[in-house]
């Protein structure tokens, strides 16, 4: 398990009071969602200062827009572990219970003791301690969804590019019995090459890729949404190789025909 | 015992059959490779060894090089899971790429 519960809870102590007096809390994500914006190509992520909108008047409507940015969250998590459990994806054992640990025993336990805490606040005092907790300790949608979605495209791009390596020796068989029976194999072996170094390419953007996504937690954030914009270049470009590393077994294929 | 030209045949069928029925999967999305925009160091630089995970179902790395045909039945459920594997990967970089650029809120 990559952080458990009670680890978290400490460091978010730790953060609370670092910034306590600092942030102005406003309940829910309309009052305190990151902004985004893209320079150069590359996305960025930042969590905009809140401007203050509860007030006894207004505690009610607060409380709701805190209830349903919770719910929202919930739905995230499910839909996360559903994406970590789906059986038709290649994410290691590891991984998939390292997912499936933090989303299922660390965040969705948290988000929904929130959800009570809520309910039962009276003042806008406790509508800002539970909106900048959902925040600040669990960032659902800044660390939690990407290493969820990153990672499974990285263990399924590892797995692929293994598929790959063992039908090496096969095409190699192949162009081989070609040319022992007076075929110019000069092309297909030619896409065989290619195909070898778009596999070989492949492994190396991934190569260690997964590791680095597990281990972002949410008081990573904002430095680590770089490293997920980085890992998102890798699985991208290995994603591009693996599909190039086809193109070449087609004309393979085709030349030896 | 096949003939050379028998044994190549029927490997060219296996692959024959195979890539076709994964070509689908391998030409709609085609995108550039992109460069990365951050500076952080990353891991995916070095050149790893062409070490692989063993998928379940494929064949075996290692053991006695063999210049026999592998099996038709394996070879073609391999190669069209792998069809199978890149079309789902298309849809889960999809998934990451929207959340990514287009993050609900934390917010």
């Amino acid at each position: 398990m990559k952080h458990n519960l009670g680890r978290r809870m400490t460091a978010g102590a730790v953060a609370a009071s670092a910034v306590v007096g600092l942030v102005v809390m406003v309940p829910g994500a309309a009052s305190a969602a990151p902004s985004t914006t893209t320079t150069n190509g590359s996305t960025t992520a930042a969590t905009q200062a809140s401007s203050p909108r509860c007030t006894p008047t207004t505690f009610r409507s607060a409380q709701q827009v805190v209830e349903a940015d919770l719910a929202g969250r919930v739905a995230q998590l499910n839909a996360l572990s559903a994406a970590a459990n789906n059986a038709a994806n290649h994410l290691t054992t590891g991984d998939r219970q390292t997912l499936q640990n933090d989303i299922t025993r660390v965040e969705l336990p948290g988000i929904q003791a929130l959800q009570t805490q809520a309910q039962s606040a009276v003042t806008c005092a406790g509508l800002r301690a539970v909106a900048y907790s959902m925040v600040y300790n669990y960032r659902v949608y800044v660390v939690m969804t990407p290493q969820t979605r990153l990672t499974v495209v990285l263990d399924d791009e590892t797995y692929i590019e293994g598929v790959l390596v063992h039908l090496e020796p096969q095409i190699a068989t192949a162009i081989s019995n070609a040319q022992a029976a007076g075929k110019d194999v000069t092309a297909a072996q030619a896409a065989f090459n290619d195909f070898k170094s778009q596999v070989s390419t492949a492994q190396s953007a991934t190569n260690g890729e997964s590791t680095q996504m597990l281990a972002q937690t949410p008081y990573g954030f904002p430095g680590n949404w770089q490293v997920f914009l980085a890992g998102r270049t890798d699985a991208t470009n290995a994603r591009v190789d693996l599909h190039a590393a086809y193109a070449d077994a087609e004309r393979i294929r085709t030349d030896l025909q | 015992m096949k003939t050379p030209r028998l044994v190549t045949a029927t490997l060219l069928s296996s692959v024959a059959m195979t890539l076709a029925a994964c070509g689908a999967g391998s030409s709609s999305h085609v995108v550039a490779r992109v460069t990365s925009t951050t500076a952080l160091p990353s891991t995916s630089t070095t050149t790893m060894p062409r070490t692989v995970a063993t998928p379940a179902g494929s064949p075996r790395a290692g053991g006695t090089p063999t210049t026999t045909a592998p099996s038709n039945a394996l070879s073609t459920q391999t190669l069209d899971q792998v069809a199978a594997d890149l079309g789902a990967l298309d849809n889960n970089l999809n998934t990451a790429n929207s959340d990514l650029n287009h993050p609900q809120g934390d917010s």
